[in-house]
């Protein structure tokens, strides 16, 4: 059964959670303006079709974060990588960071096929730069168990990239979805979503 | 500087008034879902049971969405013929009394009307273009909130309320002038003060209507170029609005309150029955029970409009 929506009380739940959840998006695509605010608008969209029927969560950032990683995966998923020059990515770098949309472009394609578990941890740690003390204070973890999932994670991810990952020259540096492709290095390029 | 992965201020504001405007639609269609149109649902669900495919229920959505649209559409052609006949007889009546006002057989009352039906009319005749067309270049419902969007560049909404507000300085023009023929005819003792007092609240609430007007536009302008949100603007609307209400319903308290002080003067110098002060009192307290009522929503209004600012 759909509810009447409260205008008043969404827009101020939006403008409260606006900063974060862009932040969040706009590194998991590596800065790529254009495809954050895509995948932000889609999040929001998605959120005025389940919550008249479900109800506001209780914790609505939390929500609104779950459902753009489902929604940044589904973009992912459709993409098709090419090889991307290794200068770009160095994931055997334990410290790694996709700064750039190539970079995240390859990574986000390669979490999409990881658990969700396993993609909040890479998130956490190479996307928002948090510790693993810090993951493990807010998981209610061990260090050394956050270390160890991590590790395999990470595993996990560099055997699904090393195959897209090739030592070739900077040009190769790409990766496309549909028929649009973002280049290397160029923070205002974008990667369209297809479908 | 905007930082890397900050949102930006256009894009937040841009969402903002995507999601506003979302919101209120779905509430529109949410509210439209009449028993009928349940019968509707339950009648194409046995359709499908019988048989005749999903392509047969997506054919006839379609046609009843055109049904729905060019029914509007004739509705509204037929209301701008009817206003486009009212208009020219209108303008007909008004060249009659203009004949013989210039011959001194109509008077400054009666050339007063006139003008005030003939401007209505022609308003009324302007509004409606105006929502015809916006119905065919936007395929709804004309929209009339400052927050609507403008419809493939244009906007609708401002040049609604141009129409209007002209209409609103011709309305309070005629009613300033029948205030000043009115104040002459009180100075002759040809009608009490309380009666003028009665006319000038009506001159207040023209002028109010002129202001609040002006302000929509404002506000209006200030939406579209980014100043305001969705909310803020519709919520500064609203207080404009009660702020007249509120002035309009004290003037008129404070008059039923000396006109109750005069009935029971002739109550108790016995030319008035006493059931006559009674039905003042009974007035008096309904109209403070509107002021109290709008006092508090001004309150209501300006503290969500802080909170939301």
């Amino acid at each position: 059964m759909s509810r009447h929506l409260p205008e008043g009380e969404l827009i101020l739940l939006y403008r409260n959670t606006i900063g974060p959840l862009y932040a969040y998006v706009s590194r998991r695509v590596g800065g790529d303006r254009g495809l954050a605010q895509d995948i932000v608008q889609d999040t929001w969209m998605r959120a005025l079709d389940a919550w008249p029927r479900r109800g506001t969560p209780d914790e609505p950032l939390v929500w609104l974060r779950h459902v753009a990683r489902n929604v940044l995966a589904s973009h992912f998923r459709r993409a098709r990588p090419q090889p991307v020059d290794p200068a770009t990515l160095d994931i055997h770098d334990e410290r790694f960071t996709p700064d750039t949309p190539d970079a995240a472009a390859l990574v986000s394609w390669g979490l999409a096929g990881l658990r969700p578990r396993q993609v909040e941890l890479i998130e956490a740690f190479h996307f928002e730069g948090r510790s693993v003390a810090e993951i493990a204070a807010d998981s209610g973890l061990s260090e050394r168990a956050v270390e160890g999932r991590l590790r395999r994670a990470r595993a996990k991810l560099k055997k699904k990239l090393t195959r897209v990952i090739r030592a070739s020259g900077p040009s190769a540096g790409r990766l496309t979805t549909g028929t649009t492709e973002t280049t290397g290095g160029n923070q205002d390029a974008r990667t369209t979503r297809s479908g | 500087m905007l930082e890397r992965h900050d949102p930006g201020e256009q894009f937040v504001h841009n969402l903002e008034w995507l999601i506003g405007g979302e919101i209120r639609r779905r509430n529109r269609a949410a509210a439209a879902v009449s028993p009928l149109w349940r019968m509707v649902q339950v009648a194409a669900v046995v359709i499908v049971s019988m048989g005749l495919g999903a392509a047969a229920m997506g054919a006839s959505y379609q046609i009843e969405d055109s049904w729905r649209r060019d029914l509007r559409l004739a509705d509204l052609e037929v209301r701008l013929e009817l206003a486009r006949a009212r208009l020219e007889l209108v303008a007909e009546e008004a060249a009659g009394v203009e004949r013989r006002a210039a011959v001194g057989t109509a008077g400054v009352e009666e050339r007063g009307q006139m003008n005030m039906q003939l401007a209505d009319a022609e308003a009324r005749v302007r509004l409606l273009e105006l929502e015809l067309e916006e119905v065919r270049a936007s395929g709804r419902e004309p929209l009339g909130e400052v927050s609507s969007p403008a419809v493939r560049g244009r906007d609708f909404v401002s040049e609604r309320l141009e129409v209007e507000l002209e209409l609103a300085a011709q309305m309070l023009e005629l009613v300033r002038g029948e205030v000043e023929r009115q104040s002459t005819l009180q100075e002759v003792g040809a009608m009490t003060a309380l009666q003028l007092d009665a006319v000038r609240i009506a001159l207040i609430e023209h002028e109010h209507r002129l202001a609040s007007l002006q302000q929509r536009l404002a506000i209006r302008g200030d939406f579209l170029d980014g100043r305001v949100a969705a909310v803020e603007a519709e919520l500064m609307v609203r207080i404009v609005d009660t702020e007249a209400l509120v002035d309009v319903a004290r003037r008129r308290f404070d008059l039923m309150q000396r006109e109750l002080e005069t009935v029971q003067e002739r109550v108790r110098s016995g030319t008035e029955r006493s059931i006559a002060a009674g039905q003042y009192e009974l007035a008096l307290a309904e109209a403070e029970a509107s002021l109290r009522l709008a006092e508090v929503e001004l309150d209501v209004l300006r503290r969500e409009l802080r909170r939301q600012q």
